[in-house]
């Protein structure tokens, strides 16, 4: 025989399915919101933890400015809570990346520790190799086999070459609206990639940074107690080396020092010993070349003597030449005459010259022939044989023939004249000859003389013009000699100033500063905890408001159905079950519901919040995941409070009712009395009621419990959903606020300090769409743990027309006081400070700066300390590095155009723009706010939930009265507002409630989720009251068309039945 | 032609694959201004007939007619307007309003009709002038009752139906009840018709239909009603 008593739970199921599945869905939700968000924090952190120990990452890293040596590490292994210990170089740098400028840093590939993933191409081998994040790639437009080109030093090459792609577990903050890889002294001041590069890429013998795995830290959470207690031990550990590994390195740094001094003082001792050498050859030489000089000088100077004396000369034989030639001239006339005279004798002797001689000779021959025939007649007259007729004519014959010699004697001297002439002439004229002769050759003579002359002055003028040029250049080396000297005695000091500088600067090196970080140093890292922890925070507050009114709710029903079947635990008890088979009805009901709902909420929840809320979180985080893990603990938990509400609250009203007598059962439960309510006793109300609100009235005092309940339920969702917009509007206008009630700026430049620019505000505020330029210094530094912004006011007037600067509290204008801050609301809170206290500020190099604080101001994003630039030069020297401007350009085009003109600029490293910056607030804080609007939905879920629920109890619990009504003959739509009317009343005093109650928890819930550096704005606006309000109301007219159903399918015969 | 004539009204109710015949062939008259007792046991139908008179529930086939007025053929809001002003249901169990007073709960009924009577005479009728702003819980079941008549013959409605009127009440108030009942029809005119099991206040009644297995089993006219005062069971 089966039990029937089962028979009847399981058939109760199926009779009473809608409150079944009310019952389920409210645990679900409980449970679904509880475990989610509780499950959410831890899930998200062992994701966390997940990702950074499957990588190896360091649990600790000791940075040194001075590096870190290989007895460093070892000193550092040795420790006892060193798991193991890595060094690695890493060097932040200036790149062009294509067209940009960019710091990169850029990272030894690991060995063992914070393990890279290759994402694409091949790992880089030589030194003039890199591995690139992704992001670099595809923002900057670049591919494998392109080139990075480094613009400092620190590399052995000065470019490198893209190999592939690489993902790091040490950067995990999401780039994708901002690339921003951290915070850095070089260059804009931003990390914007990372890269790696083989060891020997890197131009350095110290390790920059020892990365340290801490012994069973990997074994807990992240981020936990037991695994912050172990990275304190591990530091304490490092602290106590720390001194003496500083100084051990300073001295080695001091030797290595001084060994090169030495060794740079001998290489300047030698390159300047040669220099001199060089000089004083040189000297030498000149010296010796001026000797010579000398000695052409005066060969030149005899060589003129000699030439002017030779000169002299030829112009006396010049003027001799000249009187022979007149007197040879003379004599050549006479001679000419002479000649001439002899010529014209010859001419009239009929002679020629040579013909004088044969005349001569012919002259003698006729004297002797006719001597010899003279002497023959004489001979033959003498003979006197001879006739005298023939004497007679021999005589008159010789009478002729001595005529004719008479005649040939005159003849025979004139010949001989002119013979004598003749000679005479010819000796005048070979006289003449030699004479001639004799000029010629004097005049050769001279000539010559003229000519060696001529040869000797060219040759004395070429030599001068040597002599000059020889002077020239002496001159010239001299000079060069001097100057050289000059130069030589100018590098010796420097060279010898420079050493003694460094000898100097040996005096003032400082001890290297160890810098211990462990994983929160990270920005990201604790960025991700704390909103981890926002989270955690949320979890505590939200699933209990949740539980809260599911539970109330479920409670309510169970409570009715016991109510509801009351005749029917009468009957069974009078049948003698006992009591804890009666129970074991609404124990199965409750249980069966509560169970699958609870765990199918649990279920659903443990796997959608924590993927959807990690989902949102990817906007900032990089990380792989969620890793889920079921969390037996706090599910548990959920599912026992909802079992242990609801199965229990149907217990506790079963037992209550058990109490009575099975006779008392059976009867009818009296109807709830009817009463006057105290509203009857004000006439001037009641009289105003029509009949309806009468009986409204009365009835909503009737039911107390149920109306306390359902005000409860919709004060409880109004005020979740007014809470969940309250976050809302303390979260999504910061950005927007900080920049149009406080930063009224439309941009803002940043200078680049290394690049000194004293007009380049000037440049900017040239700009015809510039209204406005403030030059300041936005300095970044420490507070205890939280990054602060210095802002400098050079002018305290121009910053205050830019920066608001006005009392967090009262709204009065603030104004900076010499040596002292003033700071913002957000930072004082967190670190209790207030006016009049002292801020302790930490620079890069651990110094601390303590300033008094002399205002508090209203700032909603981020942590700033201001003051003037006097007090600021305590700090650092003031410089500006960033320019806000304000602009009247509308459109995105227009300032894009601005900011590339800005940028042509060298000084001016980039330009951002108001938009930009609250784009990117608005970024961070979207997670939140998606966060939040889960939550409004949940509470919304919710209180549609409970507002049916509720109304289905009101319903079922008086249906008699419905019945009766209907069959009275009211309409439908008077029996729908005998009910709706109610719940509209309820509805309203529930939503003021829950608005009133919201609007308290705001603050409260809002401040755990505020992050740290953010001031969020405890508000809820006024439009918020109305979404929640019109979100209920909207439910509760949902509520009201679907109860109009069920109203109508209530069966008039229901008022014939007797009571049940 | 009759003022109520039932024509062959059958009812099957279909519960799941089983269908249970209420009524077969029912088929009665009634005349205006009688008294009529219908009578049966449990189950034989006279309370679905009732239902089918007062427009709270609809027959599965045949044809109801109140004053040449074909009620089986209305429906919505017609049918609800039918029982706003032609009917006045007295009910086994009161149904008064627990949260309203006793007059409060005529007053519930009058604001529906506008032709009515004034509820505070009503109460003095049926005889709880001094009872009016007393809650039901603080009245006694008789009392309740005559409330409850009181709500119903408030909107002067043309069919005064009272199902078990007495069913929860002692002797000696059933019988004042049934008295009232009888009053107000013998006084107002009112067409009375009276569930009940409880065969010895038949001689009263005008008019007595029988119920049986859901059928009329004899409809018994009584030329000469016996007024309550002088029945005694």
């Amino acid at each position: 025989m089966k039990n029937r008593i089962i028979t009847n739970s399981i058939r109760n199921i199926f009779k009473s399915f809608p409150r079944f599945i009310s019952l389920l869905v409210m645990s679900a939700l409980g449970v679904f919101t509880f475990a989610g968000l509780q499950a959410t924090a831890p899930d998200m952190i062992s994701t966390l933890d997940v990702y950074l120990d499957s990588n190896n990452v360091y649990d600790v890293q000791v940075i040194s400015d001075m590096g870190l040596t290989d007895d460093d590490l070892n000193a550092i292994s040795e420790l006892e809570s060193v798991e193991s210990t890595e060094g690695s170089k890493f060097k932040q740098i200036v790149a062009l990346t294509g067209s940009n400028e960019h710091v990169i840093s850029v990272h030894q590939l690991p060995e063992n520790m914070n393990a890279i993933k290759l994402t694409s191409g091949t790992m880089p081998v030589a030194d003039n190799e890199i591995i690139v994040e992704e992001n670099l790639l595809t923002k900057e437009e670049l591919a494998i086999g392109d080139s990075i080109v480094f613009e400092d030093e620190g590399f052995v090459k000065k470019e490198a070459i893209i190999t592939g792609t690489v993902s790091s577990p040490l950067y995990y903050n999401n780039v994708k609206i901002e690339q921003n890889r951290g915070n850095t002294g070089v260059g804009t001041g931003i990390i914007a990639y990372y890269a790696y590069m083989p060891k020997e890429a890197f131009d350095m013998d110290v390790y920059t940074v020892a990365y340290i795995t801490v012994n069973g830290a990997k074994e807990v959470e992240t981020g936990s107690q037991v695994y912050e207690s172990k990275i304190a031990k591990m530091t304490e550990e490092l602290e106590s080396i720390k001194d003496e590994r500083q100084n051990a390195r300073r001295d080695s740094i001091i030797k290595e020092a001084n060994d090169e001094i030495s060794e740079n003082e001998a290489k300047a001792d030698k390159e300047l010993g040669d220099a001199k050498k060089e000089l004083d050859d040189a000297k030498s030489e000149l010296d010796e070349s001026k000797t010579k000089l000398e000695d052409a000088d005066k060969e030149i100077t005899s060589n003129r003597d000699k030439l002017n004396s030779s000169k002299a000369q030829l112009d006396n034989a010049k003027a001799e030449l000249d009187a022979g030639e007149r007197s040879y001239n003379a004599q050549n006339e006479e001679f000419k005459k002479g000649e001439a005279e002899f010529e014209a004798a010859l001419k009239s002797a009929g002679l020629t010259a040579d013909g004088i001689a044969g005349a001569l000779k012919e002259a003698d021959n006729g004297i002797e022939s006719l001597k010899k025939g003279i002497a023959d007649i004489d001979a033959r007259i003498n003979s006197g044989v001879l006739p005298p007729e023939q004497v007679e004519q021999l005589k008159a014959q010789k009478k002729g023939l001595e005529a004719q010699l008479t005649d040939l004697q005159g003849k025979r001297t004139n010949l001989q004249k002119l013979s004598d002439t003749k000679t005479q002439i010819d000796s005048g004229r070979s006289e003449l000859q030699a004479a001639r002769a004799k000029l010629d050759s004097s005049k050769a003579e001279y000539e010559q003389g003229l000519a060696e002359y001529n040869s000797g002055v060219v040759s004395l003028e070429s030599a001068q013009a040597e002599y000059d040029d020889g002077m020239k250049e002496l001159e010239d080396g001299e000079k060069k000699y001097e100057d050289g000297l000059k130069e030589y005695t100018e590098k010796e000091a420097d060279a010898r100033d420079e050493i003694q500088n460094a000898k100097d600067e040996l005096k003032d090196i400082k001890t290297p500063s160890w810098y211990i970080n462990d994983r929160r140093d990270y920005l990201t890292y604790s960025d991700y905890l704390d909103d981890a922890s926002s989270i955690a925070n949320l979890s505590k507050v939200f699933p209990f408001l949740f539980f809260l009114v599911a539970i109330l709710i479920s409670l309510i029903s169970m409570n009715r159905m016991v109510e509801d079947d009351r005749m029917e635990i009468g009957t069974l008890k009078s049948l003698g079950f006992s009591n804890g088979q009666i129970i074991s009805k609404y124990v199965m009901f409750s249980l069966l519901a509560t169970l699958i709902g609870a765990v199918g909420g649990a279920i659903a929840g443990l796997i959608v919040l924590p993927e959807m809320i990690f989902g949102i979180y990817k906007i900032l985080f990089d990380i792989p995941g969620p890793e889920l893990s079921p969390r037996w603990g706090t599910t548990l938990i959920g599912v026992a409070i909802t079992v242990a509400c609801v199965a229990g609250s149907g217990i506790l009203t079963a037992y209550a009712v058990l109490k009575e007598k099975p006779a008392s059962l059976m009867r009818p439960k009296a109807p709830r009395m009817g009463k006057r309510v105290l509203l009857e006793r004000i006439p001037l109300f009641w009289n105003r009621l029509n009949f309806s609100g009468k009986i409204t009235v009365r009835n909503l005092f009737r039911y107390k419990k149920r109306v306390f309940v359902t005000i409860a339920g919709i004060a409880g969702c109004t005020a979740l959903i007014l809470i969940g917009f309250g976050m809302k509007d303390s979260i999504v206008d910061i950005p927007s606020a900080q920049f149009d009630e406080i930063y009224n700026i439309d941009g803002m430049a940043f200078l680049n300090t290394d690049d000194k620019d004293d007009s380049v505000n000037d440049f900017i505020l040239e700009k015809p769409e510039i209204v406005k330029t403030v030059s300041t210094a936005k300095v970044s530094a420490d507070v205890s743990g939280s990054d602060v912004y210095f802002v400098v006011a050079e002018n305290q007037e121009d910053l205050g027309e830019i920066v608001i600067l006005s009392d967090s509290v009262t709204g009065e204008r603030l104004s900076l006081e010499p040596g002292k801050v003033v700071i913002t609301e957000k930072l004082a809170r967190i670190k209790k400070l207030s006016v009049g206290d002292t801020i302790d500020v930490k620079d890069i190099n651990n110094n601390t700066y303590s300033y008094p604080i002399s205002g508090i101001a209203k700032n909603y994003f981020d942590h700033y300390i201001y003051l003037d630039d006097e007090t600021f030069n305590e700090y650092s020297t003031y410089e500006p590095n960033l320019i806000y401007f304000t602009t009247n350009l509308d459109t995105t085009e227009e300032r894009e155009q601005l900011s590339e003109e800005l940028l042509k600029r060298d000084s001016i490293l980039s330009v951002t723009y108001k938009e930009t910056l609250i784009e990117n607030a608005d970024n961070m804080l979207q997670s939140l706010n998606s966060v939040v609007f889960i939550l409004i939905i949940l509470a919304a879920m919710l209180a549609f939930v409970v507002l049916y629920n509720l109304s289905n109890i009101n319903i079922n619990e008086r249906k008699r009265e419905l019945a009766t009504l209907k069959v009275l003959g009211f309409y439908n739509h008077e029996v729908d507002s005998y009910i709706t009317r109610e719940n509209v009343i309820l509805t309203i005093i529930g939503i003021g409630g829950g608005l009133i109650l919201g609007f308290f928890m705001t603050s409260a819930v809002v401040s755990t989720i505020e992050i740290e550096k953010a001031r969020f704005m405890y508000r809820v606006l006024p439009q918020s009251f109305i979404f929640a309000s019109l979100i209920s109301v909207g439910f509760t007219l949902i509520v009201n068309f679907i109860t109009h159903f069920n109203l109508k399918k209530i069966n008039m015969i229901e008022s014939l039945k007797s009571v049940e | 032609m009759a003022y109520i004539e039932f024509h062959d009204i059958c009812k099957i109710y279909k519960m799941g694959e089983v269908e249970i015949d209420a009524l077969k062939d029912v088929s009665f008259n009634i005349e205006k201004g009688e008294l009529v007792c219908v009578l049966g046991p449990s189950g034989s139908g006279k309370t679905t007939c009732l239902n089918i008179l007062g427009g709270m529930d609809d027959a599965t086939s045949g044809k109801v007619t109140v004053e040449d007025r074909e009620i089986t053929a209305l429906h919505g809001r017609d049918l609800i307007k039918y029982r706003r002003t032609d009917i006045g249901f007295v009910f086994q169990f009161y149904n008064l309003i627990q949260n309203l007073t006793a007059l409060e709960n005529v007053e519930l009924a009058v604001q529906l009709c506008k032709d009515h009577l004034e509820p505070k005479d009503i109460m003095e009728k049926v005889g709880l002038g001094d009872r009016m702003d007393n809650f039901p819980s603080q009245l006694s079941g008789g009392e309740q009752q005559r409330v409850s008549i009181a709500r119903a013959i408030a909107k002067k409605p043309k069919l005064l139906l009272c199902d078990e009127p007495t069913g929860a009440l002692d002797y000696k108030t059933g019988k004042q009840i049934l008295k009232l009942l009888e009053d107000t029809c013998r006084k107002e005119k009112m067409t009375v018709i009276i569930i009940t099991h409880n065969t010895a206040i038949a001689p009263m009644a005008d008019k007595v239909i029988r119920f049986k297995s859901g059928m009329v089993e004899e409809v018994i006219i009584n030329e000469n009603p016996v007024p309550i005062d002088d029945i005694e069971w």
